[in-house]
This record gives C-alpha cells, structure tokens and sequence, in this order.
C-alpha cells in the first residue's frame, strides 16, 4: 500500500509539473484535463477504498482528500485557471504525505525506534530505584508519548543531581551557592541566591535550575556543559505545558543521548 | 585413585578465566603497583610478559596473570587445597565432591576477583564498549573499521548496541539539511546497521523509508529518485526489496562515520 501511494504522489508531482508548464493561463487542454481526471478518479475510485479498508488512516482524512479530488475531478469538466489547479493538487500531495504515508510507515515500521539504544546505554548507568523510573519513560516512548517521556526521564536527571549534592553534602552546597551569590563577574554574577539548607528532604524545595546551577559550582562543571544542562531543563518544561513544541522520536533521542552524555556518564557528576 | 589425589593433580588445570565484566579501577591500580614494585611479579621473567600482553589486550593479560598466579603459589595453594581437604572428609562420600567445590569456589572465587586487570587507560565505571560487545558483533566492527581507518568508539559512537547482538542508529544529526542527502546517509547508515547486526551490508528500502520518517527526511515524491540517484552506492540497485552497498557505498560510509563522529 504504501508504494502506492508512494507512486500516486509521484504522479501528482508529475501532473503538477505539467501543468505549470502549459503557456496559457487556463488549462484546457483536452489531454491535460483528462490526466487530471485520471489522476482524481484512480485515488476516488481505488485508493481512497483501498485505505478505508485497509485501516491505519483516519479516516476525516481520507474524507478530507477525498473532497479534493471530487473538487478537482469537477474542475477537469471545463476550463479552469492553472493556479487553482497547482493549488489544490499541492494540497493534496501534502495531506497525503503527512496523513496518509506518514502514519501508514509507522504502522508497519520494522526497524528499532532509534532512541532504543541510548536507553539501554542510560540503564546501564543507573541505579534499581532510578531504573523503574526510567522503564516507565520508556514505556511511555514506545506508546509514542515522547512529551511524557521527554518529562519523566528530565525529572529522572534532576534526582540523579539531588544525590550528587546529599552524597557531597549539604554544608557544601550552601557554602557554593554563598560564593556564587558572592561572584561579581563572570558567569555566575547574575545567580543571587544563597541556600542554607539543614535537612536532606529541603533540598526538594530548591529550584532545578538553581540546582544545576550551584552544583555546576560545586564541581566545576565545563560552563557549556551546565549551559547544556539547563537547556535540558528547558526542553523538559517546554514538554510538560501545552505548547506548539513539537517532541517526536528524534527529539526524545537526542534528549536521551544529551541527558546520557552530560549527565549520567559524566565522570564529574557521579 | 582417591578424590583429594585426583584434585591435587588437575588442579592446576582449572580454568582462571575471569569475566572481562569483573573488574575494577582499584584492582587495576593494584595489580600495575605489584607489577611496578616487582615485589609479586619478579619470578620467572614474566613481568615483561605481562606488559606485552598489556599493551595487546586485557583478555590477554587477564589468562597468563590468572595462570601466573597459580605458579607462583604453587606450594602455598598446594597447602590450602590440603587444609580444604581436611575439611572435606568430614563430610560423607558422597558429598565431598560437591563440598570441596563449594569451598573452592569460596577460597579462590575472591583470589580471582583480586587478580582480575583490565586494559590500562580506562576505568571501572567508563568501560571499553568493546568488553560488553557481543563477540559477532566486535568481530563485524573490526573487519569494517581496521581497512578503512576507523576506531571502534567512533563506530560505536554511531551506533548503540545491545547485549543480544541487536544494533541500532544513535546518531540524531546527519549534519546536513538537504533532503536527499540525508537519504543517503541514511541508506549508508542502514547499510551499516545491517553489516554489524548480521554481516551484510542490506539496505532493505522499507526500512530507509523507516528511517527517513523518523529523521524528517522522508520526501514521498522524489524518494525514489534521490535513490536511483545514489545507485553509486548500491550493488547493482533497484527500486523496492533489498539493495546491498557497493565498495563505494562502503568507502563513503566509512567517512560518514568519520564527519558524524568530529
């Protein structure tokens, strides 16, 4: 099915091309009109049906380009200007890519998800306790929800710099973030804050990015690493409110792989 | 002959392979002490042995440290196995084998722990990939890397492979924007996938379709076009099934690794 459509796009294009190329600005030409009919009454007639039956597509879309066809197969009757046409026949190629091919290739997908591997690589580093939160997030990718992913394995690494702090302790995060606060020049002048933390579970109170920010501090962190670092938290935040941000397969890798890298693997942070 | 004769004489023959897996930054620095100091290591001439090995590989090293160490305690382990073997035959027959091993296995389980080493320059934590590759795998990784110049991590870089031999992409970014070019790294990277998962070098078209989707680089109308275009690197291509990457497919994907991993 899906060479088929891949093929009828193809035609399309083809059809497309064609059209522009026609001199006059209304198409009619009897050879050209009947391509297009052709063209709207080989998706009408057979794929159009073949996908309702075939399942996988939803079908308001395949409704959706059906109009279209049936609007250019009534346009193909008579003289018609060239651009309606290229406007409509674009249209068209782009539901069909984007609702139609798209989702029939991940239906059917054979290959691994690609963030599968830097998964298995982040669980090697990571504790019983931390693992059942990562499985969820995972769990959570494979049934493509990436943003919730995205969210849970971001809230994951936040854990992972609390126990580096109550692992170092305490006293010496609140005497970091006193220099820092201290710090008139450089990267750390605009942090102000100052902790004076007495018990572990106070340490939930503190913000992320300040926690990322007086750890960096605390371990002399590469300033483009802890700027990296916040931009994970960014991301975490732009996925966890709704928003036009888009988290797909590839978005989530890359997180996965950036979270692995600067965090999970790096010796400083361990 | 009696049981304790039996030991005595194939003990020598037991396997002291350590697990590549059993090893730590503490042992390591340990044992490159013992070997500096020469106090442990100075029998037989065979510290050099040792830092030959060294330099070829931990598993190496790992075997002759392991039989070294049984030599060179030769008439102390000869007393300890003694000393077990009196524990031993307090036990009825017919458990004194299982008994004997049981308490091997305790005495000489944290013996092989301790002299266990690992490939200098890299750490417990931070392990060489190479030490929990599949040994398929490994074996596909060097043929592909040794003849075009790469390194394993850089390889490694690209792809993530599993415990169970199974490999996939890594890479997020193709470094380049182009629609049809990064259908071609893609197809070389499938390519390659399939070379270190099953030794082939199949680049079935569903699947760089797959991958086209998943890397927003799939273009349905010019897709089959952007492949015949690349048939270069194709043996023999044609559109749909399978295409296998040509000598020049591989050249390229060698370098692909190489701008991917810089």
């Amino acid at each position: 099915m899906v060479e088929d459509v891949e093929n009828f796009l193809v035609s399309l294009s083809g059809l497309v091309d064609e059209i522009k190329r026609n001199k006059a600005e209304l198409v009619s030409k009897q050879g050209l009109t009947t391509n297009v009919g052709s063209t709207c009454k080989l998706w009408l007639n057979r794929i159009s049906n073949s996908l309702r039956a075939g399942g996988g597509v939803e079908e308001p879309e395949i409704n959706g380009i059906d109009a279209i066809f049936e609007k250019l197969l009534q346009l193909s009757s008579s003289p018609n200007r060239k651009s309606t046409y290229i406007k409509d026949l674009n249209l068209a190629r782009k539901i069909i890519q984007k609702a139609v091919l798209i989702p029939l290739i991940k239906a059917n997908r054979t290959s691994p998800p690609i963030w599968q591997g830097v998964a298995s690589k982040i669980t090697a580093h990571t504790s019983a306790e931390e693992k059942l939160y990562y499985d969820e997030a995972f769990a959570a990718a494979k049934a493509g929800c990436f943003k919730a992913a995205v969210v849970m394995t971001g809230c994951a690494i936040v854990d992972r710099l609390r126990k580096l702090v109550l692992k170092k302790g305490l006293p010496q995060f609140n005497k970091t973030s006193r220099q820092l606060k201290a710090a008139t020049k450089g990267y750390y002048s605009k942090f102000n804050k100052e902790f004076d933390l007495k018990i572990e579970n106070e340490l939930q109170e503190v913000f992320d990015k300040d926690l990322v920010i007086v750890v960096s501090g605390m371990v002399a962190l590469d300033l483009n690493q802890t700027k990296e670092i916040l931009h994970l938290l960014e991301t975490r935040n732009n996925c966890a409110h709704p928003s036009a941000y888009i988290a797909d397969e590839l978005a989530y890798a890359h997180f996965l792989n950036e979270a692995n890298n600067l965090i999970l693997s790096n010796p400083k942070l361990s | 002959m009696p049981f304790g004769a039996a030991v005595l004489t194939s003990y020598s023959e037991i396997d002291f392979r350590a697990k590549p897996s059993s090893t730590s930054a503490s042992n390591r620095s340990c044992f490159l002490k013992r070997l500096a100091s020469g106090r442990t290591f100075d029998f037989f001439g065979l510290r050099s042995r040792i830092q030959a090995r060294i330099r070829r590989g931990p598993f190496c090293c790992k075997r002759l440290i392991m039989s070294y160490s049984i030599a060179m305690d030769n008439e102390a382990l000869k007393k300890e196995i003694k000393g077990l073997l009196e524990i031993v035959k307090v036990c009825p027959p017919a458990l004194q084998e299982k008994c004997f091993e049981l308490l091997f296995n305790h005495r000489f389980g944290q013996v092989k722990k301790m002299e266990t080493i690992e490939e200098p320059g890299s750490g417990s934590d931070d392990k060489p990939a190479s030490s929990t590759l599949p040994t398929e795998t490994a074996k596909r990784i060097k043929t592909f890397a040794d003849p075009h110049g790469l390194s394993q991590e850089a390889i490694l870089k690209v792809f993530a492979v599993g415990e169970s031999g199974d490999v996939s992409i890594e890479v997020t970014d193709l470094k380049t924007k182009k629609t049809s070019r990064q259908q071609r790294r893609l197809a070389l990277l499938v390519g390659l996938r399939h070379q270190l998962m099953e030794g082939s070098f199949d680049v079935p078209t569903e699947e760089l379709r797959e991958m086209c989707v998943t890397y927003s680089a799939y273009d349905a109308p010019n897709f089959a076009t952007n492949l015949k275009n690349a048939k270069a690197i194709f043996a023999g291509y044609k559109f749909g099934g399978t295409n296998k990457l040509s000598p020049r497919g591989k050249a390229e994907a060698a370098t692909l690794i190489k701008e991917l991993t810089t």
